[in-house]
């Protein structure tokens, strides 16, 4: 099992360490006799004092645990390839259906938490050969196979381009063959050679296996209109078994006796939505859930839920601007002077300070800080610099021909004035306020518009000229190595503000077939200097938990491949 | 009679189709669509396409439209674009939660309006009233949100009496009607409250203007019971007015139902409208406002006949 990542900077954590296990190392120094007896007792108990999540007694089996996810928050879908790319969907769906790869805490593959055990790949790059453990059965007996894999890539194929992360990974856009070898192994060939670690990642890591002998019966049509079918989604091979589901309400799992990994702890799990931060607030503060967040909105109520535990929960996401570069009114977001200038007057630890209360990590480029696997050695050294500093920025827009008029600079009659669109939130507005102000400094001149999500989703799929700067998050998933495609490359499906620059696409490349991960830090020093989005601070989601809930630790998972089969209740 | 409720039905119908004809309309019009909704940020155009054809969200709105008035006549009401279930399925696991949650609340408010109007009448320009009036205006006033928040930290967090929301434990494998009972209590007070402020102001101006009728003098006269005269003879005549209010007022029960359902995380039909419209859900989103059509149409027509039953004046032919 791994262990817990470092505590993140500048982000408070609860000591995990419980109550009982300190109570016993104060008693080991001091008392002499009795110090010597629990030696003695460990010895032949062999049980060893780590810092991990559990109690003197150790997990206990049973009980219920209610888990409120942030608001809002509903479960569409549980059937892999056809869900909505809702994070939720993929939360719920990981529960029954167990991912062929897992992405732990560091986000890199855990192999002894995975259904494949081995995976090894040609000399050129192009053959991944993986062979599956053979421990895992679906919950009607049948065994877990090769079969059930290539079930799931040929769904991904004839579903098509209407699956959320078509092409994502190069799934299955690169994929010439993929070929059954064994019961419990198979190759999937591509059309070209790729940075291994990419492949695995962001391609084989979507791949899981479905249960073939219970589905191929059924239509995808059929599958598409029965997504929360519970006799549908009546064979699993994950750590529990959907039991009960109430569309917006709740998902109430029972454990899967037959699974071949780490067994629940907990009889039941129950994922229950809220509708509201208010009511989510309510329920953590009387009970009724046992584990959910603090909205930061609601952050000066904190000392009401002052009885419960708290751990700050790194999600492996980026918050950015968007830029729209196709827009001719916006057309200085092209010169990458303006764009630095204005990440210069954007106060990062202010913002965290003001808007996030200390549970914030900075960011300077597209690859997230925490947990740092892919941050660059430059952006690790620097992250630390001072990245706010007006008087740069004012000096780098005079040097660049940008006079001041009456407060806004100008440029062959040209205005630096735009409109950030914001989602509304009440961070979102505040934070587009601060921003609003230090622009103002640098002579930007800053406005602010609030637009529901549809709009958003709208002007994305448009790609108009209608919109000059949209504030959103950018969640690593299923692309977990964190190398650009897509976003900043020309021909980037998210690549919403038509970004395009040859260097960035070479770098993004040389990441996608370079073994290693000098390319991905590579991308991200060009990223963080060529500013080609203005890079906002990385909020965490503050976790509370009632006091008896343990393995909180292994439950979170950065990029939601939550674990609650680690999670157990005193009693 | 049958006549006018023949002629009802047939401009109940035109209502019904103007009011479709108008959400279609107006859903189209909206930026986005459910395939952007469901396939989210890290999609392409050609996805969007794609899942567009698939669903025949790329047709002309009017083929759109009688596709599903097609359906609609064979008893088939879609499936839902985001739930993929049965837009039936998807109804019926929040009509019935509303269905509950508004009747109590309504029959309850009508019944406290009925009996606080008679009071107020009955005690016109007297320190009763004033203070009947002053609570009215209060509740009037006060946001359904707030005030469901202020109920939630008094009988959930402090006394921990209640439950803050949700319709029953979630734990329990099998329905429980005292567990749902004591999930609704809240939500039925908020709205209860608020609908009362509303409807007794109205019962009891007209409790008042009932009670300077030469009637109740001939009847206070010949020594009839003040009750007797307040719930025989003055408040038949009085509650014509709040029928009528009760009968308009449906579609604003179902929007007062809306907030009440998201502060309490109660799971009705006012929540699933507001999530439908968010996500382009079309045939969930057609199907809620025609219910709401349907509702107001009946709530109208059954407040025109109640009203003809309590005056011999009005007659429909």
């Amino acid at each position: 099992m791994k262990r817990l990542f470092p505590a993140p900077r500048g982000v408070k954590r609860q000591d995990p360490m419980p109550r009982a296990t300190q109570s016993r190392g104060r008693l080991f120094i001091s008392t002499g006799a009795l110090r010597w007896l629990l030696v003695v007792a460990a010895l032949l108990t062999g049980t060893t004092m780590t810092a991990g999540a559990r109690s003197a007694a150790g997990p206990q089996m049973g009980g219920t645990l209610i888990y409120a996810p942030p608001v809002p928050s509903a479960v569409d879908s549980f059937i892999p390839v056809m869900s909505t790319a809702s994070i939720l969907d993929d939360e719920v769906e990981v529960l029954l259906y167990r991912p062929l790869l897992w992405i732990g805490q560091h986000v890199t593959i855990e192999m002894d938490r995975s259904i494949a055990d081995t995976i090894s790949v040609s000399a050129n790059n192009t053959v991944f050969t993986v062979g599956m453990r053979h421990t895992y059965a679906w919950s009607d007996g049948q065994p877990v196979t090769a079969d059930d894999v290539a079930y799931d890539f040929n769904l991904i194929k004839t579903y098509g381009p209407k699956y959320a992360y078509y092409g994502i990974g190069g799934l299955p856009t690169l994929v010439k063959s993929f070929k059954v070898l064994s019961p419990h192994s198979f190759a999937i060939t591509l059309t070209k050679s790729v940075n291994p670690d990419w492949f695995k990642l962001n391609g084989l890591a979507q791949l899981r296996p479905l249960p073939a002998h219970a589905w191929k019966k059924y239509s995808i049509s059929y599958l598409f209109n029965h997504q929360t079918d519970l006799n549908v989604l009546s064979v699993v091979d994950g750590p529990y078994k959907l039991t009960k589901f109430v569309t917006g309400q709740y998902a109430r799992f029972d454990r899967n006796p037959t699974y071949g990994g780490h067994k629940s702890y907990l009889d039941t799990y129950i994922m229950q939505f809220y509708t509201s931060e208010q009511a989510e607030f309510a329920a953590l503060k009387t009970g009724a859930a046992q584990i959910g967040d603090l909205p930061f909105a609601l952050y000066n109520s904190a000392s009401q839920l002052s009885a419960l535990k708290t751990y700050d929960v790194n999600n492996f996401q980026f918050h950015w601007i968007v830029l729209n570069y196709r827009n001719p009114a916006t057309s200085f977001f092209r010169e990458v002077k303006v764009r630095q200038a204005m990440q210069l007057a954007i106060d990062q630890p202010l913002m965290n300070n003001l808007l996030y209360h200390g549970h914030a990590n900075s960011a300077y480029s597209p690859v997230p800080f925490v947990p740092d696997t892919y941050v660059s050695p430059h952006a690790k050294a620097t992250q630390n610099a001072s990245h706010f500093d007006l008087a740069r920025a004012n000096a780098m827009l005079d040097a660049d021909g940008w006079k001041m008029v009456n407060g806004v600079r100008q440029k062959n009659g040209q205005k630096l004035s735009w409109t950030l669109q914001l989602l509304g939130s009440q961070t979102d507005v505040k934070q587009g306020a601060i921003l609003q102000q230090d622009f103002a400094k640098i002579g930007v001149d800053l406005k602010l518009q609030n637009i529901p999500i549809s709009t958003l989703f709208a002007e994305f799929g448009h790609k108009g000229t209608e919109w000059d700067g949209i504030s959103i998050f950018w969640i690593y998933y299923p692309n977990f190595d964190p190398i650009g495609a897509g976003i900043f490359d020309t021909t980037g499906g998210a690549n919403f503000g038509s970004f395009s620059d040859p260097r960035m696409d070479a770098l993004i490349n040389k990441a996608q077939v370079t073994p290693g991960l000098e390319g991905v830090y590579a991308y991200q020093d060009y990223a963080s200097q060529v500013v080609p989005c203005l890079y906002l601070d990385q909020p965490t989601i503050i976790a509370k938990y009632q006091p008896n809930v343990h393995g909180i630790t292994d439950f979170f998972n950065p990029v939601y491949a939550y674990s609650p089969e680690y999670l157990w209740l005193s009693h | 009679m049958v006549a006018t409720l023949m002629r009802r039905g047939l401009s109940s119908v035109t209502s019904i189709l103007i009011l479709t004809s108008l959400v279609f309309a107006v859903a189209e019009l909206t930026p986005g669509g459910p395939a952007q909704t469901i396939l989210g940020l890290h999609t392409t155009a050609e996805a969007v396409k794609a899942l567009n054809h698939a669903l025949g969200l790329d047709q002309p709105i009017y083929i759109q439209y009688l596709t599903w008035w097609g359906h609609l006549l064979q008893g088939n009401l879609g499936y839902s674009l985001i739930q993929h279930q049965s837009v039936v399925a998807v109804i019926g696991q929040y009509l019935g939660n509303t269905a509950v949650l508004d009747s109590v609340s309504l029959l309850l408010a009508i019944l406290l309006s009925l009996g606080i109007g008679i009071v107020q009448g009955a005690n016109a320009n007297t320190w009763i009233s004033k203070v009947i009036s002053v609570g009215q205006f209060f509740l009037y006033a006060m946001p359904i949100f707030w005030l469901g928040i202020v109920l939630i930290y008094i009988f959930s967090v402090t006394l921990n009496w209640l439950p803050s929301g949700g319709a029953q434990d979630l734990a329990e494998s099998n329905f429980d009607l005292v567990t749902y009972v004591r999930h609704l209590i809240l939500p039925t007070v908020t709205l209860t409250l608020i609908f009362t402020s509303f409807f007794s102001r109205y019962m009891g101006t007209s409790a008042r203007l009932e009670f300077q009728q030469a009637y109740v003098t001939v009847a206070v006269a010949k020594g009839a019971a003040p009750v007797r005269i307040a719930l025989l003879h003055v408040m038949r005549n009085a509650a014509r007015p709040l029928v009528t209010m009760v009968g308009l007022f449906l579609p604003w029960i179902f929007a007062g139902g809306v907030v009440v359902e998201e502060v309490f995380n109660f799971p009705g039909l006012g929540y699933l409208l507001w999530q439908s419209a968010i996500q382009h859900d079309y045939p969930v989103l057609i199907v809620i406002v025609m219910i709401i059509g349907l509702l107001t149409i009946i709530g109208n027509l059954l407040a025109d006949i109640i009203n003809s039953m309590l005056d011999v004046r009005v007659r429909y032919e």
